[in-house]
C-alpha cells in the first residue's frame, strides 16, 4: 500500500495585464526613449517625489511639475541579500539599495555592482549603468544596474539634514 | 499634465507552488479515491448529514466527526451549468457541465464535472457514475468526470 | 462606547510544519483553546473576526469562506481582516470594537499562518513580473536597520543581542517555535549573515500557527471569566508604502499609534505606567527602532535600554518575554499573539516560566509592510 495522501500540492500561474496609467506612463516612456527619470513636486512641503507620484504620501496634497534628475545620486541605505529562495532571478549575493538621484527626495530601488559588497557604504555616490538592449520603460529591466562614482560620500548628517530618513 | 496618447500596459504572469496540508479526514478521503476508488463521506454528530467530501468537522454544526460512510458511486445532478466556450483552464474540451452532485448515500453536494453526449437532457435528478481515471494520484480529479447512468463507457 | 475584556486566550503550539492539520483545524484549535479557556462553546459567539496574511502566502481566495465553518460561524457575522504582518493585532482591534461598539457581546477573534505552505520569501517578492529586487521581508526591513545603525553609531553587537534575548525567552514559552536552547552572543555573530544586518539566528522563523481571543462585553465579562482583562486602548495607524517617501528609521505611525494609545489609557510615563511590553520584532534591530516609535526612549536612545538590560526578562521593563517574533513567526498570526501574551501577563497566566512578576498593565504591538501598518492595545487589570 502507498503511503496515504497528506499533501494537496498545487500551482497557481495568474496572468495580468497591468496598466501604469497616466503619470507613470509617461515617467515610462522617459526612461525607454530618452533614459531620463523625472520626479515632481508635492505642493506643500515641496519634496521631489521620485518616481513621481499623483500625490505626496506625507501631506496629502497634490503634486506638479515634471523635474528631470540625474541618472546619479546617493545610496540612503542598502542591505546585502545573501538568501536563496524559490524563483530568484538574481545570483547571490547581491546589494540592493535605496538610491536618491540627485535632484530628488524620493529614492528608488536598485542593484549595485562593480564593487564588492563589504565595501559598500551609506552616503556612496553612484551613477546608473543603462542597458544596450532593447529598453521597456521599466527602471529595473533599462538600467541594468548602479555603480559607484568614486566621489566622496555624503555624510549621514546631510541626508538627515535634507528629510530623507528619520 | 502627462501625455495621454501612449498608455503604457505590462503582461505579467505571476505563478506561486503551494504544498498544503490536506488534514486528517480529506487525506483518508483522497487515499481512498487513489487506492480504492471509493468515495467516503464523514456522518455529523449532531444534524445527522453525510458530508461528501468527507472534512474534520461539520461546517453546520461545528462539530467534531468521526464516523464514516461510504456513499455511492451513483448520484443525481442537483444542479449544472454547460460551458461551451474554451478555455485552457478548464479540466475538459467543451462542451461539459459544471455540476453539485449529491451522491447516494450523502446529504451533501459534490462539485465536480459530467460529460454526456446530450447536455439537453440533463435535468435536476439526473442519475450520474463517476468515471475513474486509470492514474490515480490522491486528488478530487481521480474521478475524471461524471457522465450518465449508461455512458460511462 | 462600552467596556470590553480579554475572557478567553488560545494558540497552537507553534511549528515549522504542522502537517497534521490543514488550515480549518488549525484556526478550529486555536479557537477551540480560546473557547475553553473562557469555558464557552462556539454556541456562544454572536460573531467572529479573523485575520491572516494576503491570500497568495497560502494559495486559499478568500480563506474565510472556507474557515467559517470550522470556527462555528454560520449564521452569523463573520469579517476578514487584512493589514499585511499587523494583521494580527488589527484583527483583535476589530474584534474589541465589535463589542465595545455595543453591537455584539461576546466575540471570538482568530489570526493564523500556515508558511509552510507556500514559498513566502517569493510570495513577497513576486506581483512586479520582470525583473525584482524585492527580497523577502528581510530585504525590505535590513535597509531601515543599516540607516539606523549609521544614523546613531551603535556597536553592532547590540542587534545580536536582541536575538539572546528573545531566543533565551523563548526556552521559558512552551508555546514558542523556537526550541534550540539559549544562544550567546557568539551563537548569534557566528551565525550566517543572511539579509546584511541581519543574521539567521537575528530573523524570525517561519512557523505554522493560529491564534485566539475572546473578546466580552463589560457587564458579562466578569461572568465568564474569574479575571478578565481590560482594554483600555485598541488603535491602528498607517503611513505610507511608497519608496517615494523612503524608508524612515523612525516610523511616524508607530509614534502616532502609540501617542493615541497612552492618551486612550490616560498614560503619561509609560515605562512606569506599564510593566511589559510584546511587540513586534521580527528582525533584531528592528526593536530598537520600536522602543523609540512607541516612546519607551527618547530617538537614539533606544538600544541602550537592552544594554542597560532594561527590556531583559529580569530587567525593569521586560520586552517580548514570549520569545517575541524572532523566535516564533506564523506571520497572519504573530501580531495577535504579540496581543493575547500581553493580555496573558495581566492575567498573570503566561505558562513555562515566562510570567513577569505583578504586570497590572501591558502593551501588545504588531506592525507590517514596510513598517508602515502599526496597531497598539493596552490590557489593564483594572475595569476602566
Amino acid at each position: 500500500m502507498a503511503e496515504p495522501v497528506t499533501i494537496f500540492p498545487r500551482h497557481l500561474r495568474l496572468p495580468y495585464t497591468l496598466t501604469a496609467g497616466a503619470m507613470q506612463s509617461r515617467f515610462a516612456k522617459a526612461v525607454r526613449d530618452e533614459k531620463k527619470i523625472y520626479g515632481n513636486r508635492c505642493t506643500q512641503c515641496k519634496r521631489i517625489l521620485v518616481p513621481p507620484d499623483i500625490a505626496c504620501a506625507q501631506c496629502w496634497a497634490d503634486t506638479e511639475g515634471w523635474i528631470e534628475l540625474k541618472d546619479r545620486g546617493v545610496v540612503k541605505t542598502f542591505t546585502v541579500m545573501r538568501v536563496p529562495f524559490y524563483g530568484q532571478k538574481i545570483e547571490i549575493p547581491y546589494v540592493i539599495a535605496q538610491i536618491v538621484p540627485e535632484g530628488g527626495d524620493g529614492a528608488i530601488m536598485h542593484l549595485l555592482q562593480e564593487v564588492e559588497a563589504e565595501k559598500v557604504r551609506i552616503g556612496m555616490r553612484v551613477e546608473a549603468v543603462w542597458t544596450d538592449e532593447k529598453r521597456t520603460g521599466s527602471l529595473a529591466d533599462d538600467i541594468l544596474y548602479f555603480r559607484p562614482t568614486g566621489e566622496p560620500d555624503m555624510p549621514i548628517e546631510e541626508m538627515v539634514e535634507r528629510g530623507w530618513g528619520l | 499634465m502627462a501625455d495621454n496618447t501612449e498608455l503604457v500596459q505590462r503582461q505579467v504572469e505571476i505563478e506561486f507552488p503551494y504544498q498544503s496540508a490536506t488534514g486528517a479526514a480529506v487525506s483518508r478521503f483522497l487515499t481512498a479515491l487513489r487506492d480504492d476508488k471509493r468515495i467516503w463521506g464523514l456522518k455529523c454528530p449532531r444534524c445527522q448529514r453525510v458530508v461528501v467530501p468527507a472534512q474534520d468537522y461539520c461546517d453546520v454544526c461545528a462539530e467534531d466527526m468521526s464516523e464514516w460512510v461510504e456513499v455511492g458511486q451513483e448520484g443525481e445532478i442537483v444542479t449544472w451549468t454547460v460551458v461551451r466556450n474554451e478555455n485552457t483552464l478548464y479540466p475538459h474540451k467543451t462542451p461539459f457541465a459544471y455540476a453539485l452532485i449529491r451522491l447516494d448515500g450523502a446529504d451533501t453536494s459534490l462539485l465536480h464535472t459530467v460529460v454526456a453526449r446530450d447536455y439537453a437532457a440533463i435535468k435536476g435528478g439526473s442519475r450520474v457514475r463517476a468515471v475513474w481515471k486509470d492514474e490515480r494520484t490522491g486528488h478530487i480529479r481521480d474521478i475524471g468526470h461524471f457522465a450518465p447512468v449508461g455512458e460511462e463507457a | 462606547m462600552r467596556n470590553a475584556a480579554v475572557v478567553g486566550i488560545g494558540q497552537t503550539h507553534h511549528v515549522s510544519k504542522r502537517l497534521d492539520l490543514n488550515m480549518a483545524g488549525m484556526v478550529r484549535e486555536a479557537a477551540q483553546r480560546a473557547l475553553a479557556d473562557a469555558q464557552l462553546t462556539f454556541n456562544d459567539i454572536d460573531a467572529v473576526v479573523i485575520g491572516s496574511a494576503p491570500d497568495l502566502f497560502e494559495g486559499v481566495a478568500l480563506p474565510e469562506q472556507w474557515l467559517a465553518g470550522a470556527l462555528g460561524a454560520y449564521g452569523k457575522p463573520i469579517l476578514r481582516i487584512h493589514t499585511m504582518g499587523s494583521v494580527g493585532g488589527c484583527t483583535a482591534i476589530s474584534a474589541f470594537y465589535h463589542v465595545a461598539s455595543g453591537v455584539f457581546d461576546k466575540v471570538l477573534t482568530v489570526a493564523f499562518e500556515k508558511q509552510s505552505e507556500a514559498q513566502t520569501t517569493w510570495v513577497f517578492s513576486a506581483g512586479s513580473g520582470g525583473r525584482s529586487f524585492s527580497s523577502g521581508a528581510g530585504g525590505a526591513f535590513a535597509p531601515v536597520a543599516r540607516f539606523y545603525i549609521d544614523r546613531w553609531k551603535v556597536p553592532l553587537e547590540m542587534g545580536p543581542r536582541v536575538a539572546v534575548k528573545d531566543r533565551g525567552n523563548a526556552m521559558r514559552n512552551p508555546y514558542a517555535h523556537w526550541k534550540k536552547g539559549a544562544v550567546t552572543l557568539e551563537d548569534v555573530m557566528n551565525s550566517p549573515m543572511l539579509w546584511d544586518p541581519f543574521r539567521y539566528l537575528e530573523s524570525c522563523p517561519t512557523s505554522d500557527g493560529a491564534a485566539a481571543m475572546v473578546f466580552a462585553a463589560e457587564d458579562i465579562a466578569p461572568k465568564i471569566h474569574r479575571k478578565p482583562v481590560w482594554v483600555k486602548s485598541a488603535v491602528a495607524m498607517t503611513e505610507s508604502l511608497t519608496m517615494s517617501m523612503g524608508m524612515k528609521a523612525l516610523p511616524p505611525a508607530a509614534v502616532a499609534c502609540a501617542k493615541r494609545a497612552y492618551a486612550d489609557a490616560g498614560i503619561t510615563n509609560p515605562r512606569k505606567e506599564l510593566q511589559m511590553a510584546e511587540i513586534y520584532t521580527p528582525f533584531s534591530w528592528i526593536e530598537f527602532i520600536l522602543y523609540e516609535g512607541l516612546g519607551f526612549c527618547d530617538e537614539g536612545q533606544g538600544w541602550r535600554l537592552l544594554e542597560e538590560g532594561v527590556t531583559e526578562f529580569g530587567g525593569s521593563f521586560p520586552v517580548d518575554p514570549s520569545g517575541g517574533v524572532i523566535s516564533t513567526n506564523p506571520i497572519g498570526a504573530s501580531g495577535m499573539l504579540r496581543m493575547l501574551e500581553a493580555a496573558l501577563q495581566v492575567r498573570g497566566d503566561a505558562e513555562g516560566g515566562h510570567q513577569v512578576p505583578d504586570v497590572r498593565q501591558a502593551l501588545g504591538h504588531a506592525y507590517g509592510g514596510t513598517i508602515n501598518y502599526h496597531a497598539v492595545m493596552i490590557f489593564s487589570d483594572t475595569k476602566p
